[in-house]
């Protein structure tokens, strides 16, 4: 497209023959053009200096400086832009002709001129000239384009790192790789402790790419750590997670992702996949790799009613570690259009000798089969580690603790169709948050409490048998005998009592939970070994280890735990 | 001398494209012209120029080409092609032989000398139209 | 890549083919292969016969299919899975929200 002003150019004519440079000024102008003149090349350099004229008609043999000479410095001068050079020439050597070209000439025009040749020939170079005029334009309005993309995309970026670090992806038992731009791939990365010291962990992957992938991160991530801070599970999350992507996302976008609970203290991970690729637990102990198979359907694609928050629970020890990877790497295609697969990823699981290489190994792999490096992958490994040497943070509170209640009672009755679905702890935690005098101990609380929770829960209204944890696949059965006892669950109860009163500057809580189940032996349980090898039993030896003093009572149903604290500094 | 030293179909094509600047055209490549063939000339009674001189074959061989250009551009047809048998001899394109030379630039002289007297009827015949 | 899409006699079943990769190049012409021109049919089937290759954005056309068909009260059979494509689908637990079927 030439707009009719670009149609009159400026024509810089070059010749040193003056009754010709007469002629050809008259014809160019004739057309509409405006004229410049040189009768030498040293001149014709000049005038495009100063003036830039859009198109240069050229005689090749000059004095001072030649055609050649000129043309070359011409086009040098006009840099990116196309400045065509028609050479006026009665030559008719093919060799003198291929000087004209290798000095940068477009095209020529013989003499005798001939106007309509002339014309049709300054129009056609117009043309390349507008259409290179374009381009040049097009390319520098795209650069400037990435730029800016790349300014947001750096903004968005350090944004969204202030919320991405402020969970706990720096432990020294995580091992991750990431793009820097991980977010614009639509992959994302979280961990946090939750109040009771498990380690929560997310890896996500958003369909698409650009802006559309990033946007989900943030909404997803506010989520995973409001509710992990405050102590939720992972179906709790889950549910969250889910409902509020379902809510704000369009239809066609959704997130794979896998979600890990890593209890270090009673050396459990609950595993959650919807969508990734299969994870793996990897043993310490040689046993073959566990695969984390994708049995959900992603985040922000079911309804609330129809989504499944169901998790498996896996035995996590010193040694295990959790591998976890986005799409990205089994489905690389290598140079003949094979996929890289399943199987040469546990290739390189197996051959592993170096746990903190692993990743690096993967990556290896994948650049020898695909015959380049890929840098839009995320891949993570988690490993076990003592509680003690990790632990989370620990709280800061801000308010001063003058308006801090210390003689009240509480009680609370959660009975079937409530057990089902929700978790009262993360709300009775926040309760017991207000006594300042066991902000302390708040984490020691938040594990006592769910301990004697899950126990009321799974021993006492589900009559679960924490025997069968004793090996891995008992391990696998007793939680898909809580899914399946849970989900048809009708009658029972758990009641928890609360009761602070002061005592001296300090004060105590005694939390009683009471459930309906069968009740345990609770004098034989205790009186047992601790059971440091064993998957079963931990729970109890962790209660008795992190309260002050605890019994049971009404014949193993219900438990009375206490609580002290001294004064307040 | 041809029978028709400058071609009219040309003669009129340029009275086209100058329009009022037509007599000047003329006047320019006469004068323009006397000069190159007294270039030609002088060089030709030059003692050193010989036809076994590649420099001095190059320089004529120039003139020659020059000329070409402009003569073929005002119609001037005989001109210029003597002009190119000049042009030939001068770039080594073809054996040079200084008699054949010498020969070709008188008759560069004599043509021109009857190009000259139709432009200069030409510039009489403007003036006495305006 | 193409998309082509075929009413049955009595109007009730819609089916669309994909040829080629599904991904998100085929957007447009798959929505309109669905999209009514006269009334909504009341089942879909989606025939991946020739669908060598299905990536995410494909999985979030299917799902704007499912919405546009009601939800989770969609009919809609994905038929003539090949291996690769059923092993995408089978990833993100497609299965739950589509009836997927080998061969026709």
């Amino acid at each position: 497209m030439i707009s009719s002003a670009s149609d009159r150019l400026t024509v810089l004519i070059a010749d040193d023959n003056v009754s010709d440079r007469m002629l050809l000024s008259a014809i160019v102008s004739r057309q509409g053009h405006d004229v410049l003149t040189a009768s030498d090349g040293a001149e014709a350099v000049g005038l495009f200096e100063r003036r830039r004229p859009q198109l240069v008609l050229m005689d090749a043999m000059m004095p001072v400086m030649d055609g050649f000479e000129a043309a070359r410095q011409i086009k040098t001068l006009a840099g990116d832009a196309l400045v065509p050079i028609i050479f006026l020439t009665s030559l008719t050597e093919g060799e003198d002709l291929a000087r004209c070209l290798d000095a940068g000439g477009d095209d020529f025009v013989a003499k005798p001129y001939n106007q309509v040749v002339l014309a049709a020939k300054i129009n056609a170079m117009n043309r390349l000239r507008v259409l290179q005029e374009t381009v040049l334009h097009q390319r520098d309005l795209i650069t400037r384009h990435h730029k800016y993309l790349l300014n947001e995309q750096r903004v968005a970026k350090a944004v969204f790192d202030q919320i991405a670090h402020s969970g706990c992806l720096s432990s020294r038992n995580i091992r991750y790789l990431q793009s820097p731009y991980a977010l614009f791939n639509g992959d994302l990365l979280l961990a946090a402790w939750s109040p009771s010291g498990n380690m929560h962990l997310l890896l996500g992957d958003f369909t698409g790419h650009g802006l559309p992938a990033a946007v989900g991160a943030m909404p997803l991530a506010e989520v995973f750590y409001g509710m992990t801070a405050k102590g939720y599970g992972l179906p709790e999350t889950l549910r969250e997670m889910n409902a509020k992507l379902k809510r704000i996302l369009p239809v066609d976008m959704f997130c794979c992702a896998a979600l890990l609970c890593l209890n270090f203290k009673q050396q459990l991970v609950e595993v959650w996949n919807g969508g990734l690729p299969d994870g793996y637990l990897l043993h310490g102990d040689g046993r073959p790799h566990t695969p984390l198979i994708s049995a959900n359907v992603p985040l922000g694609v079911l309804s609330a009613g129809s989504f499944d928050d169901n998790t498996q629970v896996y035995p996590f020890g010193p040694g295990d570690r959790v591998f976890l990877l986005s799409d990205g790497v089994v489905d690389s295609t290598g140079q003949d259009g094979e996929l890289f697969g399943a199987r040469r990823l546990q290739n390189v699981l197996v051959s592993n000798r170096n746990p903190a290489l692993l990743i690096e190994e993967v990556q290896w792999a994948l650049a020898r089969f695909r015959g380049q490096a890929r840098d839009d992958v995320s891949m993570v490994e988690v490993a076990f580690t003592e509680p003690d040497l990790l632990g989370p943070p620990s709280v800061i509170y801000t308010d001063s603790g003058d308006s801090s209640p210390l003689d009240w009672c509480a009680s609370f009755e959660y009975r079937a169709a409530t057990l089902k679905r929700f978790n009262p702890l993360p709300y009775l935690l926040q309760l017991l948050q207000e006594v300042h005098g066991l902000r302390m101990q708040s984490s020691e609380l938040y594990i006592v409490l769910s301990e004697l929770y899950s126990n009321a829960l799974e021993h006492g209204v589900l009559g679960l048998d924490s025997a069968l944890k004793r090996d891995a696949a008992g391990f696998g059965l007793y939680y898909q005998q809580r899914a399946e006892r849970l989900d048809c669950l009708v009658e029972g109860f758990i009641r928890i009592d609360f009761q602070i009163v002061p005592d001296g500057e300090g004060g105590r809580l005694t939390v009683r939970v009471q459930d309906s189940g069968a009740g345990f032996d609770s004098d034989r349980v205790l009186a047992l070994p601790p059971a440091v090898t064993q998957l079963s039993g931990r729970g109890l030896a962790l209660v008795r280890q992190l309260s002050d003093r605890c019994q049971w009572s009404d014949e193993g149903r219900t438990a009375s735990v206490e609580f002290a604290w001294e004064g307040l500094a | 001398m041809s029978n028709n030293p400058v071609d009219f179909n040309v003669l009129s094509t340029l009275r086209d494209v100058m329009e009022a600047e037509y007599p000047a055209l003329l006047q320019v490549f006469i004068s323009d012209s006397v000069n190159r063939v007294n270039d030609m000339t002088l060089l030709l009674r030059d003692p050193s120029f010989t036809a076994a001189s590649t420099a001095s074959l190059q320089r004529l061989g120039l003139m020659a080409h020059s000329f070409k250009g402009s003569t073929g551009n005002m119609g001037a047809t005989h001109l210029s092609e003597l002009c190119l048998q000049l042009e030939e001899q001068g770039r080594g394109l073809v054996a040079a032989d200084d008699a054949r030379i010498r020969r070709l630039v008188s008759e560069i002289k004599e043509e021109f000398y009857a190009v000259r007297k139709i432009f200069e009827d030409e510039l009489q015949l403007c003036h006495a139209s305006h | 890549m193409s998309v082509t899409s075929e009413r049955s006699a009595d109007g009730q079943e819609l089916t669309i083919t994909i040829k080629g990769r599904f991904d998100f190049s085929t957007h447009q012409e798959f929505r309109s292969a669905y999209e009514p021109k006269e009334k909504q049919a009341s089942r879909y089937k989606v025939d991946l016969k020739d669908t060598h290759y299905l990536d995410s954005s494909a999985l979030g056309m299917l799902l704007l299919l499912r919405d546009h068909a009601g939800g989770e009260r969609a009919d809609i059979q994905l038929v003539n899975c090949n291996n690769d494509v059923k092993k995408i689908l089978d990833i993100s637990n497609f299965s739950k929200l589509f009836n997927i079927v080998i061969t026709a």
